[in-house]
């Protein structure tokens, strides 16, 4: 009785150490080592329609593991380039507040920005939504970002969005064309932001050295939103939008002098009003 | 909700018609060995404290310091057995022997690292003391120590060593 | 569930109709179980960035039901936060809602023990799996599985689980796997159960198996991790030691790298009548594991990692509390505990305690693996390090002496010296910021009116240049015969900001019968941090009513 039950034992045991350890050997690490294909954009050599994907990055230049974001965002448009829309919302006091007369002066927060970090009850940062506005997605591992966004990799959209933006006379215009793909019977809401690029400013990195970067450059910046953090409703009935049908706005906002228009992108997002899921994202530079 | 409402009702009658019994739990003395929670509270038919504590609460120690001093007194006029169950967690388990030992604290003393006795025993917060009859139910039990329980801690234990029953006077009481 | 529950409507009454038949039988049904409800009322404070919440009140509460009959013992756990309590877990309101989160049978006997449901688990000192329920930081991460304990002969334990580990209400993605095996020889072998030598040796392995889903990185979907230990002792002297290795397990906490990670902790204590004295030393690296690789926070932790500091409860001194760092740490700790006899000089009629207390932690040497890639880069091995290569940046010091005396059947007195060094930046998750030198004092009184009365004053106060500069607490608190009565004041007079020099005032009741208790408190709270097992939890700051009720029955 004895020995079986040792026997067993043993048996189990060797068992469980023969299956439960995968080994990844240096040089196997990455999937597509020179961010070779993957380019949803050129697969049969021309420009098709495709899902592009929002990602809400929850950010503060004094927060040292915010990096760990942006790099994912940058690798993520390394293998998926055109597919990734990404926006930088800083916010937090802890980790946002600006330093006066240091590299940290700037103050990257705003208003929609701090709204929306509420409205997500964070915890902590970095934390990102991956093509939805539902808290209960955030998700505070960078590395999951690219899992959650492999998702939509090769779903075909049921909307596309054109947008036309203009800036004159102090203020700044974007016209936006919805067309429904499928027909489509979901409540839509429609989000129109501004993020600026290549602003140089004060970073803190854990994963560098030194941890404090005073040249560090912040793209996806959020701005402004033309229609506040969860934008506004472009059809609030489950009826059903033909295919082809089009929903047509127009948004204008005065620019603040503080951004370079040269840098500035408008992001566009469609996305269900009761599910929050993103159903579509657009970006286009402000001035071409 | 209804059917909680129920479940919890149910439970609550049995709870009154049945004394509560120690549950067997493993434990670990000081010495790294094995035993069970029914073995420990062996006392040759004399009633036995359980008190739950951590080196870090500040009112436990108190509460032990207090029965420590005592000890000696009540062991000899009613035959009780006081029982240390540590809570202290992997950061402090291995400091509670040393601890208890500079202490002078004459008890037995077991760990409960990852609380399963803790919980089996229904206990909420430390510091917790059950009271336990010859028979192993237990009797009484307290929870906090405020200063001066150790007065009343004695009044009980020397009426279940009496073979006095503490539930007629429970059921009085809510009655009044 | 609905049908569990149903059952135990139906089959409990008709139990325990059985039971009262069967009178004789020495197996008696038990029922037993405990509640705790925290509830809070919050108003709006700007002053201490107390903010309102829209619910106004807030509510944790749970219940545990068991049920026990001979070997057989079965229990069900109700849970509900109508909303959370501000400073808990709630990952923007996963934890909200009433529901049934746990529910287990067990069977145990002299050499068995199988539990099916949810459980609680630790191997060894936690290194390879601790499952564990820390209510007051809102940590529970039962394992829903099964489990079997088996004491093959007396000395030789082994237990084995399998289960998927709690989330909110959920489970996690990733699957474990867990052995462990322990022997005591003084046990096993008869000749050796009354020897002074003792010598026990211990081993763990944990599995986790989670699908690989990134598009990025090749990532295993098994992961492994390994521990043994060693336990020597004689007479009063006890030498207790683990080392854990964990294989390739690129994870949120690590960044995605793919070195293994390591642990290992001694721990050396002395001890004899009046005297106990402590030495632990611990080094980690890369060890944090969880059985979701991208989960952070206190989320779903299977490793615990246990911090080498000590556990301070006067509020000051725990201020600003350590959390352990799995992605490397070293630590010493020397304690020591002396015992003036009673009658001595020092000792007085009653004796004096006197505990001393160090520790100290730094960060590990890391070097890179070259130069075109920094420490800590996504996809690459990360770094080389060898073990016990200490790094020079230091993390935590603190020395704390306290006295303890009682000095006459009335007076009783508490006094506590701590000198603090905190690594703001790295314990935080800041940069800029100063690391606080703090120097903590703590007087405590007790005068005994009579028997059943007393009053308990206590006094802190923290010097700091750094952070919010000096603070100083005072409380009385008045007790007797299951009643308590207590006011305090935090006053931080020392901030450099002098809008925000406030006093955090609180008062407070209670009574306590039996297994009951139930308090109500009314004050502001500052904001703060709550800390373990390496995992710290900002606690916001708040202003309002506090009532708690627990009862074990």
């Amino acid at each position: 009785m004895k020995k079986t039950i040792i026997l067993t034992i043993a048996v189990l045991l060797a068992g469980i150490f023969a299956v439960s350890c995968d080994k990844i050997e240096e040089g196997e690490y990455l999937k597509h080592p020179n961010n070779s294909q993957q380019d949803p954009t050129d697969t049969t050599g021309q420009k098709t329609l495709f899902r592009k994907v929002l990602i809400i990055d929850f950010t503060g230049h004094k927060c040292g593991n915010c990096p760990k974001g942006h790099k994912m965002i940058a690798t993520l448009e390394g293998t998926y380039h055109d597919a990734v829309v990404p926006v930088a919302m800083h916010c937090t006091s802890t980790y946002a507040s600006p330093e006066p007369g240091t590299a940290f002066a700037d103050d990257f927060r705003t208003e929609e920005g701090n709204y929306l970090c509420t409205y997500t009850d964070l915890e902590g940062l970095p934390a990102g939504l991956v093509n939805t506005l539902d808290p209960l997605s955030l998700s505070n591992a960078p590395t999951e970002w690219a899992t959650l966004f492999a998702n939509y990799v090769n779903v075909t959209p049921e909307l596309s969005i054109e947008v036309i933006p203009s800036v004159a006379n102090g203020s700044m215009t974007a016209n936006v064309k919805l067309t429904a793909e499928t027909a489509c019977s979901r409540k839509l809401s429609l989000c129109v932001y501004v993020v600026e690029d290549n602003i140089i400013g004060g970073q803190i990195d854990y994963e560098s050295d030194p941890t404090t970067i005073e040249d560090y450059v912040h793209n996806h910046v959020f701005r402004t939103s033309f229609s506040g953090a969860l934008g506004e409703s472009v059809k609030d009935d489950t009826e059903e939008l033909a295919k082809a049908a089009i929903i047509e706005k127009s948004y204008t906002k005065d620019v603040n002098s503080a951004w370079n228009i040269a840098n500035c992108k408008v992001v566009v997002f469609v996305y269900d009003t009761d599910t929050k899921e993103v159903l579509q994202a657009e970006e286009v530079a402000v001035e071409d | 909700m209804k059917k909680i409402v129920l479940v919890i009702l149910a439970f609550a009658v049995c709870a009154t018609m049945y004394s509560q019994e120690i549950p067997q739990v493993q434990l670990k003395n000081l010495k790294g060995k094995v035993v069970n929670s029914q073995e420990i509270i062996e006392n040759d038919g004399k009633p036995v404290m359980i008190c739950f504590f951590a080196t870090w609460c500040k009112p436990c120690i108190k509460e032990l310091t207090a029965f420590s001093e005592a000890y000696e007194d009540w062991a000899d006029e009613t035959g009780v057995k006081i029982i240390a169950v540590s809570i202290d967690d992997a950061r402090s388990t291995n400091s509670v022997g040393p601890f208890v030992n500079a202490r002078g604290w004459e008890f037995d003393v077991y760990l409960d690292a990852n609380g399963d006795f803790k919980r089996a025993m229904n206990v909420n917060n430390v510091p917790h003391s059950f009271l336990l009859d010859g028979k192993g139910n237990v009797a009484w039990q307290h929870t906090s120590y405020l200063e001066g329980d150790e007065a009343e801690t004695f009044e009980m234990i020397k009426k279940v060593a009496a073979g006095e029953s503490l539930k007629e006077e429970k059921v009085e009481k809510e009655e009044e | 569930m609905k049908r569990f529950l149903f059952l135990l409507v139906v089959f409990l009454p008709a139990i325990q109709l059985f039971a009262q038949k069967d009178g004789k039988n020495e197996n008696k049904f038990n029922v037993s179980g405990n509640f705790q409800s925290d509830l809070q009322y919050y108003f709006e404070d700007q002053k201490i960035g107390a903010v309102a919440v829209d619910e106004r009140l807030l509510s944790n509460s749970y219940a545990n039901f068991m049920i026990s009959y001979g070997k057989f013992s079965a229990g069900v756990r109700f849970e509900g936060y109508y909303n959370t309590l501000l400073g808990f877990p709630n990952s923007g309101g996963k934890n909200d809602g009433f529901g049934v989160p746990s529910y287990w049978a067990n069977f145990t006997n002299d050499k068995l023990e199988v539990t099916v449901g949810h459980f609680y688990e630790q191997f060894g000192n936690g290194l390879t799996l601790r499952s564990y329920e820390e209510k007051s930081l809102g940590i529970d991460n039962a394992i829903l599985g099964a489990r079997v304990k088996y004491t093959i002969v007396p000395g030789v334990n082994i237990k084995g689980l399998v289960g998927k580990q709690r989330y909110y209400w959920e489970l996690s993605d990733g699957i474990l796997r867990g052995v462990d095996g322990e022997i005591q020889f003084n046990e096993m072998i008869k000749s050796l159960n009354d020897s002074q030598f003792r010598f026990g040796i211990g081993g763990s392995f944990v599995s986790k198996y989670q699908k690989e889903d990134n598009p990025i990185y090749n990532l295993p979907n098994n992961v492994a991790t390994g521990a043994g230990r060693l336990n020597i002792g004689y007479s009063g002297f006890n030498l207790i030691s683990e080392y854990a290795y964990k294989i390739n397990d690129p994870s949120a906490d690590n960044n995605y790298i793919y070195r293994p990670g390591q642990a290992f902790l001694i721990n050396a204590t002395y001890s004899q009548k009046g005297l106990g004295v402590i030495l632990s030393t611990k080094w980690v690296d890369n060890m944090s594991l969880r059985s979701d690789r991208n989960a952070t926070l206190s989320d779903l932790t299977v490793s615990y990692l246990p911090e080498i500091t000590r556990n301070y409860t006067y509020v000051l001194q725990a201020f600003y509390p350590y959390a352990s760092q799995p992605m490397g740490e070293w630590g010493v700790k020397g304690e020591f505990f002396y015992k003036f006899k009673k009658g001595s000089k020092l000792g007085g009629k009653y004796g004096t305690t006197i505990t001393l207390n160090y520790s100290r932690v730094h960060n590990i040497k890391k070097t890179a693996m070259n130069d075109s890639t920094p420490i800590g880069t996504s996809g690459t091995y990360g770094y080389n390090t060898s073990l016990f290569a200490v790094g020079n940046e230091l993390y935590y010091q603190d020395i704390n002496v306290e006295i303890s005396k009682k000095w006459s059947k009335k007076w009783y007195t508490n006094i506590a010296y701590m000198n603090l060094y905190y690594n703001y930046n790295v314990l935080m998750g800041t940069a800029g910021h100063d690391n606080v030198k703090a120097n903590i004092g703590v007087i405590e009184a007790t005068y005994k009116i009579t028997d059943k009365y007393a009053l308990k004053g206590e006094v802190q106060a923290m010097f700091t240049k750094q952070d919010k500069g000096n603070w100083i607490l005072g409380q009385i608190e008045f007790t007797m015969p299951n009643w308590f009565f207590t006011v305090f004041d935090n006053w931080n007079y020392g901030n450099p900001d002098k809008d925000a020099r406030v006093h955090y005032f609180n008062v407070g009741f209670g009574y306590v019968k039996g297994g009951n208790r139930i308090q109500l408190t009314y004050g502001k709270q500052r904001e703060g941090v709550m800390c373990v097992g390496g995992v710290c939890r900002h606690v916001p700051a708040s202003n309002g009513f506090a009532l708690s009720i627990s009862s074990t029955f």
